[in-house]
């Protein structure tokens, strides 16, 4: 391999970001294997800031998500810039595919809007269980780190 | 000025390595130490050169003043004193807690596991041997070595204190950024933590102190990496593994740089 391909590593064409509910996996290889992107790349959730970056850069050609709650958590989470993948003069012109049928169509606002706000919430509610979690864990730290110091003084 | 020639030689020897190991590899020589994009055997054979330059100068450097290291650095860590490794412990500790509260509360830091399961898992449980090391080795070098050298050498030492703050703090420094890394602005917190080592060790000639404030910084920076993400403004909370480096963190090892120097 010479060094300018190295440098310039080949366009994969289909990026796909596996669900958040595992449940919707099937539905989500069965459209792969329709559209033939069976050796699409997979990013887990926990991978969406590196998704993120790599859509932006142009790496991939479309990116597939099993439903929209899915690309809507990376927008929550502030890891999906779909206007520097999708839409603008220097946007990366990413297609975004879901796989889920419900999707396309007449738009039914009432419904997206619904829709938006149900996954908001259970992002929201998601990150404020974190929150309390990490937030309790780090109070105890800080509270035993009080009481030794206070001890060792004392 | 022994230490210094010693660890002025550790940057070349590290290069030489690099050099002959991406020439093994077929790789062209580069000028910076920087293994980034290199083949996982430069990289582990440069990781593993490192520790055993770095090891060399910590069993040399007594060697050479004719002394038997066990002996050495035995004198620089007094039983009795062994408690101010729990006071550092806790300080660094609850420091950083308030830190990492405070930017959870206002949403500069957000809770999110980035790492797979089993790597966290495996991560959390090597912690503590982890941080007990990254602390004494660092603290025998910049402290027990460059330190303790300076403050016995007597054309540095008639400088006053301050000369083997400055040196002992530029040397950590510097050794932090030897190798090309992804930021540069951390080099202030870097400095302010260095002269906040240096201090606990001048104050009480015994390294306990730094040692316990560096493995208490290490562990909760470690132990909290791979379940945050830093929001910014990197200039005010840091960012990575580096939450001292932004100008709350500053402020705060300042802070307690101020408290050892006059309760000590």
């Amino acid at each position: 391999m010479s060094d300018a391909k190295r440098d310039d590593p080949p366009r994969e064409p289909v990026a796909v970001r596996l669900p958040t509910q595992s449940q919707l996996i099937d539905i989500l290889e069965k459209y792969l294997a329709t559209r033939g992107w069976t050796a699409a790349e997979r990013f887990l959730p926990k991978d969406d800031d590196e998704l993120n970056d790599r859509l932006c850069r142009g790496e991939f050609a479309a990116v597939v998500f099993a439903v929209p709650e899915d690309a809507m958590r990376m927008i929550w989470s502030g890891h999906g810039s779909v206007g520097r993948w999708h839409a603008g003069e220097n946007a990366a012109k990413v297609e975004i595919c879901f796989a889920s049928g419900d999707v396309g169509g007449e738009v039914d606002w009432p419904e997206h809007l619904r829709r938006i706000e149900r996954s908001f919430a259970e992002w929201e509610s998601g990150r404020r269980r974190r929150q309390v979690i990490a937030g309790s864990i780090l109070t105890a730290v800080a509270l035993v780190a009080m009481a030794v110091l206070l001890w060792t003084r004392g | 000025m022994t230490a210094l020639l010693l660890l002025a030689m550790a940057p070349v020897a590290m290069w030489l390595v690099q050099s002959a190991l991406l020439a093994a590899n077929g790789l062209p020589v580069r000028w910076r130490l920087d293994a980034g994009d290199a083949p996982a055997g430069v990289r582990t054979g440069g990781r593993i050169a490192t520790q055993v330059i770095l090891l060399g100068i910590l069993i040399g450097y007594p060697l050479l003043r004719g002394r038997s290291p066990v002996e050495y650095y035995g004198s620089l860590l007094p039983t009795a004193e062994i408690g101010d490794f729990s006071i550092g412990a806790a300080a660094a500790s609850l420091f950083l807690c308030v830190l990492f509260l405070a930017w959870i509360a206002a949403d500069l830091l957000r809770v999110e596991v980035h790492h797979s399961r089993r790597k966290w898992i495996r991560r959390l449980a090597l912690l503590p041997a982890t941080a007990l090391f990254g602390a004494f080795v660092e603290e025998f070098l910049f402290r027990g070595v460059v330190m303790a050298d300076v403050m016995g050498s007597p054309t540095l030492s008639r400088g006053g204190p301050w000369i083997a703050i400055a040196v002992s703090t530029l040397v950590f420094t510097g050794a932090h950024y030897v190798r090309a890394v992804k930021r540069y602005w951390t080099l202030f917190g870097h400095l302010a933590l260095g002269i906040l080592l240096s201090v606990a060790f001048l104050r009480t000639r015994s390294l306990w102190l730094p040692a316990g404030l560096h493995a208490g910084g290490i562990l909760l920076i470690m132990g909290v990496r791979p379940f945050v993400r830093y929001r910014g403004p990197a200039w005010l909370v840091g960012a990575s593994i580096f939450p001292f480096a932004g100008v709350a963190g500053i402020v705060g090892l300042s802070i307690m740089t101020a408290y050892v120097w006059t309760h000590r």
